[in-house]
């Protein structure tokens, strides 16, 4: 024998029933923390659905919520609720993967730095952009509507977002980042000889964008529809504050009605109402596997690869001007409102005796936004970690293992995606409330941060299994040939090729944890405060300048994670 | 003691049985090919004996030691068996380093520091990579990530290498030369290799041994040569190129004292003897093997000069009916009475469309299987 | 007969002399256990109020008892105290939310008597205290229109005017068909004027909305000319802004804000120092000045100028918790 091939140190053999034991106790562990997380808060609503009353309080099993739900309001509402919501997620997805091949796959000047600025709008509160929309586009004095005037001299009205445009367009916002993240690291993880071969067989070069790009990419763009569907589904702010004033309901206005707006909170038929909405995107979610099922997407291979840079030639300043209109008008119009009324005493009077650093000065001098700032970013640091790391192992059982138990956890870290927020906060205070008082979740960061991560795991879930999707099995089983063990493989082969999508999701997480308030204000307890509770604050206490002043100061960290991942993720592409 | 010991190993997918009990004993040092066409379930057996299948049935052993065992429940992870891999893919990681990817095997069992950079860097020049180590493993040719895989399979003493058609992504030419290159490495290491091929001139270049499956099972498991000249069945004869299968009658039959059975046979235009693999009495049909190449040409009844004794080959008379130049050789279809034969012959010393031919086999050169 | 009149005077000394000596010693006493405790939570609807946060800090610094508050929106601050009771943990002393929800939880049990508070007396009607709520601010409502779309003298000056077809299309109001200050107008409305005025209310097609704060600011920057029912105390954080409170001259609907020590409080004692420490003049004159009507007498007199006429107003009437629903559901039916 040569050298190289010296005997090394065996390690210590393992019983292979030890493996198997471990496999089976990690699987019972990981569905045991699963159905902690989503079934428990499940459970504990599905019971006042049930329930004439809520948890604690006597009363009587009943199916009286569910009959209740069964109205021509409630599917004139749901009509409406899918409607908005397909509309909105149609539209976001094309104009999506449209940005994110143009970013990852075009040579389109400046496309670095667009990556980072489209996605922004998805980073900032939704009522705050609402706010600045609401300024623009309102019908009577909304400024696009006063320059539309002015250019034409009549007295017509180019838009008004009090309408169901209004509210498809606010949710586009957040909807066309949300899929973009998800898509844009796929069309960058792409074999160029998947398309080239397609080329080669003489398909154009839209056939094969449409038969071969598109279509390999399956997973994660039905993935982000889904997601951003179902979300759409149970948004709530924008309906609330474009739709509502003109009489457009939907599922999640007439749950708040139901529990805020009456004496006596409707906690059965809210719970109700919500059960049902569920089992309409389970359908949906059973839909996409069926689609999946059987097929393979991989598009990151043994043989290596860099992705296909398309020449677009002149049509690249085309591209170009594509891209700065969409962040023109959806980032430029609205944050740049937000910016320059941080600035003024009142939103939207900009006038010179008005203008004021007050706002600043009070935020920067309120103990309660750094105590909750303090505590949020700890949350989001150790929810998005914890998060991403739990998505990571459930999208790897459930996507690259044939494990007994798999498709239980695919469906548990499904659950609590499915469940509007304002519904599921009220599952996990019930759930957290009833538990053992030796348990310290109730009242304390614990019980934030086992929501956030439970409201995490469907995003970090898809993404990484829409990542290690595109990776080929052998990569993976020749490193388990090759000594790794399983932890080892997940980490040095799986997970390092799919970091891009991880650091995406842990942003996605990161900034979800910061945003979140249907839970947060069910769950903190004096001293446990957080971002969006201190924003709620100022925002019923008549302060949406500082409010804003709060969301800039979000962005402002937005951006420099963006670019510090980004800069990573150039890294190693110009080393491919 | 065997290298690799397979006892009745079986798994099946649903219905189809990918693999069906199986045996088999590979020896230390030797070099065994699994070889048959697509689909019979040549890389499952690669792939069960590497841990990333389980056998549904029977065990598989590893340098003596036990590591899976369908009955009793015993299963070795892939981490702990300690092979080396060669995929049909490469699965070369593409976030990785030349460097990197060969040092992965030694990395993960955290081997130090310094020993990692000596036998990688040994590794490399072994498959003449050692220039590459910097490089990053996507900005490599075929050929290259192919040695870069080989290193990688070697950098750790493997107690069996395994490779799944390794050589089936390159081009015709240096699939020779690597093939080549790889059986004088693997004689210079001495290391025990399993190898997975679908081209049957690759299994016979490299292997001290081929086994030929067909649909889950083995159908022989032989040196090369016997493989190809005395093929233990049909199957395995039609395997190998495009043999002649002539149905005829034994007429008689004598083994001498080596054990050799010589037949003699009948059949549609011609008669002779032929070697079989076992003794058949007179009057049962058999099938006689014949190679293209082995057939030689004469005149209708002038025998060839040189040629065996009549008593020792098989004659054949017929019309050539077809003829296609091939530069050096002439492949000629001839008509013995309804039989259809082919014929690689010089292409000098080629007959003509038309004419009347005798084809003589050297009865060494004729195998009779039953039919 | 002499035993019976013995006992009757042994029993009427203490009764006549207890309420001056005996409760100055035992309000020394609920001081030093107040002290002893240290420590007050308060769950309150009342969410984001500096003027809560005045009246805390003066608490705090008289009695050196640290105060901890959870915010959170009056049905959030519900549920969280139903919860917690009845899964056993008692985590807070003071509940403070509008007299609806009080009423309610009342109902449920959710409270214990608060014991003796002296500024209690100083409540004057129509705002009363029982031995479970102590009324503790009022929310009045009025109209806000825009000074620059509304000429001075052409703003409503009674109620009624709204139904003026000036304002058809043209008021933008907070929702009479959910709990909070529409449902409040629209009862005060009905049991004032009766169900005609709403019907009529109704052609004038008001665009409804549940932001307050925004429907303040959109009338500001002018996209309608008239708001209502506009809570005066958010005045504080529109001066400034081209807008203008009026109550109209039948009066003020209301609606008050009951404080209430919660079953089993952890702080009991220091609760009840924080609720008389609420009503001391001192502290109702913070949320006078806010915009927030007192309920102790003396107050509304001293209030800055600006506020006074509004809080001097008459009281014009309040919601009925027992009749909110039916109130709610007869909202849905004019206003569909
Ligand atoms: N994971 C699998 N699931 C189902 N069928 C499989 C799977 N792997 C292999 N097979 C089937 O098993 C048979 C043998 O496959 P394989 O061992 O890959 O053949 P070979 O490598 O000889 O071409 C084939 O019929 C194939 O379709
Ligand atoms: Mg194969």
């Amino acid at each position: 024998m040569v050298t190289i091939v010296a005997p090394l140190g065996e390690r210590k053999p393992l019983l292979s029933g030890l493996w198997r034991y471990s496999r089976g106790a990690g699987i019972s562990a990981l569905i045991a923390l699963l159905c902690f997380l989503s079934l428990y808060p499940m459970i504990m609503l599905l019971y006042g659905s049930l329930h004439s009353t809520p948890p604690g309080i006597p009363g009587v099993f009943n199916l009286d919520g569910y009959l209740a739900i069964a109205t021509t309001e409630n599917l004139i509402v749901l009509a409406n609720t899918v409607g908005i919501s397909l509309v909105k997620t149609g539209l976001a997805l094309v104009l999506a993967v449209l940005l994110a091949w143009i970013v990852a796959r075009t040579d389109t000047p400046g496309r670095g730095i667009l990556e980072v600025l489209i996605t922004l709008p998805f980073f900032i509160p939704p009522i705050l952009t609402a706010t600045a929309w609401a300024m623009l586009g309102n019908a009577q004095v909304g400024t696009i509507n006063l320059a539309w005037r002015w250019l034409t001299g009549g007295d017509g009205t180019l838009v008004d977002v009090y309408s169901y445009g209004g509210v498809i367009w606010h949710m586009m916002q957040y909807s066309t980042p949300f899929i973009f993240l998800f898509v844009v690291d796929a069309f960058r993880a792409m074999d160029p000889s998947l398309e080239e071969s397609s080329r080669m067989s003489g398909a154009t070069r839209w056939q094969t964008f449409w038969r071969i790009t598109l279509a390999l990419m399956l997973p994660v763009t039905t993935s982000a529809f889904l997601l951003s569907f179902i979300r759409g589904v149970e948004s709530f702010e924008s309906a609330v504050f474009f739709g509502t004033p003109v009489g457009i309901e939907v599922i999640t206005t007439t749950i708040y009605h139901s529990i805020t707006q009456r004496a006596q909170p409707d906690y059965q038929s809210a719970t109700a109402l919500s059960f049902a909405a569920l089992a309409l995107m389970f359908l949906l979610v059973l839909l996409q596997n069926r689609l999946l099922r059987g097929r393979s997407f991989t598009t990151v291979t043994g043989k290596g690869y860099s992705p296909n840079i398309t020449r677009l030639g002149r049509l690249r300043w085309v591209t170009f001007a594509l891209c700065i209109a969409f962040f023109m008008v959806s980032v430029a119009l609205p944050i740049g409102q937000l910016l320059l009324s941080s600035f003024f005493k009142f939103f939207g009077f900009y006038q010179a005796d008005m203008l004021t650093l007050d706002h600043y000065r009070n935020v920067w001098e309120n103990s309660g936004f750094w105590r909750a700032f303090r505590n949020t970013l700890l949350l989001g640091f150790a929810g998005a970690t914890a998060t991403m790391a739990l998505g990571g192992i459930v999208a790897y059982v459930t996507t690259r293992t044939r494990w007994r138990g798999r498709r239980l956890i695919d469906v548990l870290a499904w659950l609590p995606w499915m469940m509007p927020g304002m519904v599921l906060g009220i599952g996990f205070l019930w759930g957290f409330a009833i538990l053992p008082h030796a348990i310290p979740i109730y009242g304390t960061l614990w019980a934030l941060l086992l929501a956030y991560i439970a409201l995490g795991t469907p995003v970090a879930v898809r993404v990484t299994s829409a990542a290690y999707q595109q990776i080929a099995t052998d990569i993976e089983e020749c490193s388990r040939v090759h000594g790794a063990g399983w932890w080892q493989t997940l980490g040095r082969i799986l997970i390092a090729l799919a970091w891009p999508a991880f650091a995406v999701g842990w942003v996605l997480i990161f900034f979800g944890i910061m945003r979140e308030l249907s839970a947060s204000i069910l769950l903190y307890a004096p001293g446990t405060e957080v971002l969006s509770v201190v924003m709620l604050k100022l925002w019923v206490g008549g302060k949406p300048e500082e409010v804003s002043v709060i969301g800039l100061v979000m962005l402002i960290l937005v951006l420099v994670f963006r670019w510090v991942q980004l800069r990573f993720i150039k890294k190693r592409i110009s080393t491919l | 003691m065997p290298s690799v010991t397979l006892e009745t190993v079986g798994r099946h997918f649903g219905e189809v049985k990918a693999v069906d009990a199986i045996d088999l004993a590979v020896e230390h040092g030797e070099f065994v090919t699994l070889l048959g066409p697509s689909g019979c379930g040549k890389t499952t057996t690669l792939r069960m004996v590497a841990g990333l299948e389980r056998n549904d049935t029977g065990r598989i052993a590893i340098g003596g030691r036990v590591v899976s065992d369908a009955l009793a429940d015993l299963f070795v992870p892939p981490d702990h068996r300690k092979l080396g891999m060669v995929f049909q893919s490469y699965a070369i990681w593409p976030h990785m380093t030349v460097f990197d990817n060969v040092a992965y095997p030694l990395a993960v069992r955290r081997v130090g520091k310094a020993e990692i950079r000596d036998r990688v860097t040994a590794a490399l020049r072994l498959v003449e990579m050692d220039r590459f180590a910097d490089r990053p493993a996507p900005a490599l040719s075929g050929g290259q990530q192919q040695r870069v895989a080989i290193a990688r399979a070697l950098v750790f003493e493997p107690e069996v290498l395994l490779l799944d058609e390794p050589l089936s992504n390159l081009d015709a030419r240096l699939r020779t030369q690597m093939g080549d290159e790889f059986r004088a490495l693997q004689k210079r290491l001495d290391i025990t290799t399993l190898y997975v091929t679908h081209d049957q001139e690759e299994a016979m270049a490299l292997s001290d041994r081929v086994v030929v499956m067909q649909r889950g099972r083995i159908l022989q498991a032989d040196a090369p040569e016997a493989v190809y000249r005395r093929p233990a069945s049909r199957d395995v004869a039609a395997f190998f190129g495009a043999p002649n299968l002539i149905d005829a009658t034994v007429t008689g039959c004598r083994t001498d004292a080596s054990g050799v059975h010589t037949l003699t046979v009948e059949g549609a235009g011609g008669r002779g003897a032929c070697r079989a693999g076992q003794p058949f009495p007179a009057g049962t049909s058999v099938l006689v093997v014949v190679r293209p190449e082995d057939v030689a040409l004469g005149q209708a009844d002038a025998p060839p000069a040189g040629a065996q004794p009549a008593g020792d080959r098989l004659a054949w008379t017929g019309r050539v009916t077809g003829g296609v130049f091939r530069g050096s050789r002439r492949s000629l279809t001839v008509d013995a009475a309804g039989l259809k034969l082919n014929v690689e012959c010089p292409a000098t010393r080629a007959a003509a469309v038309g004419d009347m031919v005798t084809l003589l086999v050297d009865a060494d050169n004729a195998w009779a299987l039953k039919a | 007969m002499l035993r019976r009149d013995v006992l009757g005077v042994l029993a009427m000394a203490p009764a006549i002399v207890a309420p001056a000596m005996a409760q100055g010693d035992d309000w020394a006493k609920v001081v030093e256990a107040g002290k002893k405790e240290g420590k007050l939570v308060i769950y309150t609807a009342s969410i984001g109020s500096v003027f809560h946060k005045a009246v805390i800090k003066s608490f705090e610094q008289k009695y050196g008892i640290t105060v901890e508050m959870l915010e959170a929106r009056a049905s959030e601050v519900r549920e969280r105290v139903r919860v917690e009771q009845a899964a056993g943990r008692f985590l807070g002393d003071i509940h403070h939310n509008g007299s609806t929800t009080t009423w309610l939880m009342m109902r449920d049990g959710n409270f214990q008597p608060h014991g003796v508070v002296p500024n209690v007396k100083n409540i004057v009607p129509p705002y009363e205290a029982d031995e479970i709520r102590i009324p503790c601010e009022v929310i009045s409502y009025g109209l806000m229109v825009n000074r620059n779309l509304v000429k001075p003298g052409d703003e409503p000056k009674s109620w009624k005017d709204i139904l003026d077809p000036r304002w058809t299309g043209k008021i933008l109001s907070d929702d009479y068909r959910a709990l909070g200050g529409g449902a409040v107008f629209f009862v005060v409305m009905h049991n004032t004027f009766g169900k005609e005025f709403l019907e009529k209310l109704a052609t004038q097609k008001p665009v409804f909305s549940r932001d307050l704060q925004n429907s303040e600011r959109r009338v500001a920057r002018g996209e309608y000319p008239l708001y209502l029912p506009f809570s005066l105390q958010n005045y504080n954080n529109l001066k400034g802004l081209p807008v203008t409170p009026i109550v109209p001259a039948e009066g003020r609907p209301y609606v008050r804000f009951d404080l209430t020590v919660l079953k089993n409080a952890p702080h009991p004692n220091a609760a009840r120092l924080f609720m008389n420490h609420y009503l001391e003049p001192d502290s109702q004159l913070v949320f006078a000045n806010a915009g927030y009507n007192p309920v102790v007498g003396g107050v509304v007199e001293k209030t800055i100028p600006e506020i006074r006429s509004l809080l001097a107003s008459k009281a014009l009437g309040t919601t009925v918790p027992e009749r909110q629903d039916a109130m709610l559901a007869l909202a849905k039916e004019i206003f569909k």
